[in-house]
């Protein structure tokens, strides 16, 4: 028998839905999203991609010049740098030392952020208040800064410099959370599901969360793109992965005295970094006008 | 009003006490340096007493003490950022107001649209490509350092380009325009990615204002586009901007000490950095609690100055309350 449908049920679209509804009628936030996955499988098969290894140094082959010079190989696509290792490799190994640690550190920051920030928002009196004003202080230090102030007690080093980003990007998420849930919890349906005998870990999983993903969503790519520019700017720094990792800073203040001769050895991390922070940019900024014309 | 000020003050000094335990911290791996005596209550008082009277130990390479290498870095960086600073206002009200006024134009999200790229743009590569640039083609404006060494100017304030106004030397005219030679390079590299957040900010704030019916009835009055903007557009956008000012100057110091590394610039950042290389554990300590604290503070005023200066904010705290 056929799904007869007698009543003219209008699906009424949850707030994902309605955003997504928009984000996907606009063309470059589509284009950016999928540039974004694009970075995300470059990011995981890199290994297969890259065609040789990153580290390798072959002492025939310095400062090799990208293939589109009149003297460069296809072979060492986008040149080799003064050790005559593959630019085109370390920048792909690269993306999974700056682009894979930032999404790394940004999802664990969400994770222990919306923790603190929901307990923050359903407790009362002294704890909330407190965390309110900690998280007051802490925001209004930049992360860098912050990451800064924490590798000067922890040291250089990778870990180091990633522990310190996770730290300070906690803070931005307990804030944003915190401000949504608070919201939410105020509005009406939060008080017919309490009057329906609802524990919190109800009205938090089926009453709030369905509508506070976009903030999450929203305060990730956020998240992402200050974590890429603050991993990379502590490479630069020295302060974060050491050579000879092939973090994009890294690679760019490895190269910085090559400027003159090797050009190409500046450009290409510094361009990768950028492309990368715009694409996020773009699909972040793309959804917090689809989340603000959604709820128009 | 009182309430909210005195609320804003002890939490300041709350962020501070916790930033000297951070301070505290660094200091006792120090080597006999306050008299700490084990005992980490006492000690930590101890410390606190020998901050407030301005001792931050001694520097571990040179024996010098510390205060006094920051009281001469820390004016230089303060100086790329005000200059910075305001550079990005110059620019970012103006085009801010413009892409405000047409929200939703092409203009506007060409402007929007630019101003996301160029906030893309990772400061230290930009520092290096333009290094390169005006090292390679235009060798008349400085890429490294303050000032010339062939000028020796007495530091009175810190700031090279006051002191070379006051020095009596007879070249501080030439050193003043040395000066802001070296200036430039540092200040529009710096400046690009908080003009961005001026653009953006402004240009929000400037289509609030535009939805408003008091600009509705100022345009039925008659008045032109242009009084419009100077009488009631702007003087009502900017008070709001005020906030995100304060905050934007956190993000130029921060910013402005990764920009030192690259242009050699004798601020505090390439000096706090080299002592984080160096593993000196009392300068760490100095300059963090210096930019730490300067920061908090810059950010505490900004909020008390906003709800002073601006009536609306005081109405949203009176009905917090």
């Amino acid at each position: 028998m056929p799904n007869v449908n007698v009543f003219a049920d209008e699906h009424i679209l949850s707030p994902a839905e309605q955003t997504w509804k928009h984000y996907s009628s606009q063309q470059i936030a589509m284009a950016a999203l999928w540039a974004l996955g694009l970075l995300f499988f470059l990011m995981v098969f890199a290994p297969l991609i890259a065609p040789h290894e990153p580290d390798i140094r072959q002492a025939h082959l310095l400062l090799q010049p990208p293939s589109w010079d009149e003297r460069g190989t296809v072979d060492y696509f986008f040149g080799t740098d003064d050790l005559g290792r593959d630019v085109l490799s370390r920048l792909l190994y690269g993306l999974r030392l700056t682009f894979g640690n930032a999404l790394l550190v940004s999802f664990i920051a969400l994770i222990i952020g919306t923790t603190i920030g929901i307990t923050a928002a359903i407790s009362r009196g002294l704890l909330s208040s407190t965390l309110h004003h900690i998280m007051d202080t802490a925001l209004s230090i930049p992360s860098l800064l912050l990451a800064i102030i924490f590798i000067s007690v922890l040291g250089p080093g990778l870990d180091h410099s990633l522990l310190a980003i996770l730290l300070a990007s906690i803070p931005q998420f307990i804030r944003g959370v915190y401000l949504s849930v608070f919201q939410e919890l105020k509005k009406e349906y939060i008080v017919a599901l309490k009057l329906d005998g609802a524990n919190n870990y109800r009205i938090i999983r089926y009453g709030v969360f369905p509508n506070i993903i976009e903030t999450l969503v929203n305060l990730l790519t956020r998240a992402i793109s200050s974590a890429i520019i603050d991993i990379s700017a502590l490479g630069f720094l020295g302060l974060g992965a050491q050579r000879p990792l092939s973090e994009w800073g890294t690679m760019l203040s490895g190269a910085t005295d090559l400027v003159f001769i090797a050009p190409w050895t500046v450009i290409l991390p510094g361009l990768a970094i950028l492309i990368t922070i715009f694409i996020v940019n773009v699909v972040g900024e793309s959804l917090r006008q689809s989340v603000i014309a959604g709820v128009d | 009003m009182f309430f909210y000020i005195i609320r804003r003050i002890n939490l300041l000094v709350i962020t501070i006490l916790a930033l000297t335990v951070i301070g505290f911290y660094l200091r006792s791996r120090v080597a006999g340096d306050v008299a700490f005596d084990g005992n980490i209550v006492s000690d930590y008082v101890n410390y606190l007493a020998a901050i407030w009277q301005g001792d931050l130990g001694m520097m571990s390479g040179t024996g010098q003490p510390v205060l006094d290498e920051i009281l001469v870095v820390f004016p230089a960086t303060l100086e790329l950022c005000f200059s910075a600073f305001i550079l990005s206002i110059l620019i970012g009200v103006p085009i801010g107001t413009i892409a405000g006024m047409r929200r939703g134009s092409s203009l506007d999200s060409t402007i929007m649209g630019i101003s996301l790229f160029i906030f893309s743009v990772p400061v230290f590569w930009l520092a290096s490509l333009v290094m390169m640039y005006f090292a390679l083609n235009w060798d008349w404006l400085p890429v490294t350092g303050r000032l010339n060494l062939l000028y020796e100017i007495e530091p009175v304030t810190g700031f090279v380009l006051v002191d070379t106004l006051l020095s009596d030397a007879p070249y501080s005219h030439e050193a003043f325009f040395d000066a802001l030679k070296h200036l430039m390079l540092p200040t529009i590299v710096l400046a690009t990615v908080p003009t961005t957040e001026v653009i953006r900010q402004m240009r929000n704030h400037v289509s609030d204002v535009m939805k408003q019916k008091y600009i509705k009835a100022a345009a039925s009055k008659g008045l032109s586009k242009t009084e419009i903007i100077m009488r009631h557009v702007l003087r009502n956008a900017i008070p709001n901007m005020i906030p995100h000012l304060g905050l934007q100057f956190s993000t130029v110091l921060t910013t402005a000490m990764v920009t030192e590394a690259v242009f050699s610039w004798p601020g505090i950042g390439r000096w706090l950095i080299n002592s984080i290389y160096q593993q000196d554990h009392a300068a760490i300590q100095g300059g963090m609690l210096t930019v730490a604290i300067f920061v908090v503070t810059a950010n505490v005023l900004t909020e008390i100055l906003t709800v002073v200066i601006h009536p609306i904010r005081r109405k949203e705290l009176y009905a917090q309350r």
